[in-house]
């Protein structure tokens, strides 16, 4: 037996080792050696066994055991109360409630002034067949889309005041015909109307 | 009625109570881990602290070897029960409750030491006075070296110390092998790696500790 192999099963076997490795031992003085620094080791390292943290050391376990359950089994705290809580913002109901009615406010502020710019008209611009900002976008049924503002609506409108573009090829007096109205009330009536059925004479 | 029938009346039913609740603990202090595993399967919180209390000072003592701190070891003790409580309903029961919680133990307190987070401070125990009866200490102190000039607790610490130096894998094999007293078989099957790997890093881990230590050998 080589001695690298005996001193393998030393450390192995420590000392139930075999009749080979102790007839080796017994031969080799470096084996020997090994096998009683091994030994001293494992008497060395036996003092660890004698450790003890005290007797009262686990008085407590139990309960921080019980603590760190609940801890770990508690519900997590949301991302409002995490930045609160990394804040150092105390009252955090009636803050997260402020904070909640100063957004809707800003919200509704910010929808109004929305609004309020899209149906401003610029000082300049005339209505005019070319004006193509203002046309609002019609949908495939031919009704303007939804976001069309009140007033591109009725921009897009036909105005009643431009003749159609074929009115500029008919004669002058044609084109004064279909201005005019149609229903010309003759007499306004000072009596009043009345409902009842008129009485019928045979 | 007189005064004592209603006094005897209104303890009745707390007497019975508390004689219940008497049963009941030493019913389950007596009872085998599987007993306490099934009954904390099916929500018994009061059998997982026999457990705990079972088994927490042979974890801590692993635990404790490999970290050589006492408030790693506790928090790590901890955690590690609270990680088998929390997956206790998963537990297959194919192994022992302690090879289980053992094996549960030994790997955080691996993963802790790989992370480098060990407090680098060592928490020197009371040694028992059961030392001074072991035949290995006696040996060991007996030997005409260095050693008997030494105190024991300049012994502990120099070994705690060359303990810290050796890999946190093969501190392990060392502590379960030999302060634990561990079989091979039982470590490979704890640290889920064969024996022969086992042997390999006892052997060098050995190897390390005679070559730190040799004033002390």
């Amino acid at each position: 037996m080589d001695c690298q192999k005996a001193q393998r099963l030393i450390h192995d076997l420590g000392n139930g080792a075999s009749l080979d490795v102790q007839r080796h031992v017994s031969e080799c003085s470096d084996c020997r050696v090994t096998q009683q620094r091994a030994l001293h080791l494992q008497q060395l390292l036996a003092i660890k066994r004698h450790e003890n943290p005290g007797p009262h050391y686990f008085d407590n376990f139990l309960s921080n055991f019980h603590n760190r359950l609940a801890q770990e089994t508690a519900p997590q705290p949301t991302v409002w109360q995490r930045v609160l809580a990394r804040l150092h913002i105390e009252p955090a109901p009636r803050l997260r409630y402020g904070f909640t009615h100063a957004l809707g406010v800003a919200f509704a502020v910010t929808l109004m002034w929305r609004g309020l710019v899209a149906t401003d008209l610029p000082v300049n611009t005339t209505r005019s067949v070319d004006n193509d900002s203002l046309v609002p976008e019609l949908t495939t049924s031919g009704l303007p889309a939804p976001h069309s503002t009140p007033r591109m609506i009725a921009s897009a409108l036909p105005s009643p005041t431009v003749p159609p573009a074929s009115a500029f090829l008919m004669p002058a007096a044609a084109l004064r015909d279909m201005s005019a109205p149609r229903y010309i009330l003759d007499r306004i009536s000072l009596s009043p109307a009345s409902y009842e059925l008129a009485s019928i004479h045979f | 009625m007189t005064a004592l029938q209603k006094l005897a009346g209104k303890f009745k039913p707390q007497t019975i109570e508390q004689a219940r609740r008497a049963e009941h603990v030493i019913d389950l202090s007596q009872a085998d881990d599987e007993t306490l595993v099934a009954r904390v399967q099916g929500g018994d919180m009061p059998a997982y602290d026999h457990l705990v209390q079972r088994y927490k000072e042979r974890i801590y003592a692993t635990v404790y070897h490999m970290t050589s701190n006492h408030e790693d070891a506790n928090d790590l003790v901890q955690d590690a029960f609270i990680k088998a409580y929390k997956s206790i309903g998963g537990f297959k029961r194919e192994s022992s409750f302690y090879t289980w919680i053992y094996r549960i133990a030994v790997n955080r307190t691996l993963n802790h030491l790989k992370r480098g987070k060990n407090r680098f401070h060592f928490s020197l125990d009371d040694i028992d006075t059961h030392i001074q009866n072991d035949p290995d200490f006696v040996e060991l102190m007996s030997h005409v070296t260095p050693r008997r000039e030494v105190g024991l607790n300049e012994l502990q610490e120099k070994l705690n110390e060359a303990l810290q130096k050796v890999s946190e894998s093969h501190r392990a094999v060392v502590v379960m092998h030999d302060v634990q007293g561990m079989t091979h078989a039982d470590i490979a099957k704890t640290l889920k790696c064969s024996e022969g790997t086992v042997r390999s890093r006892l052997f060098y881990a050995r190897q390390q500790l005679q070559g730190i230590l040799s004033d002390y050998l």
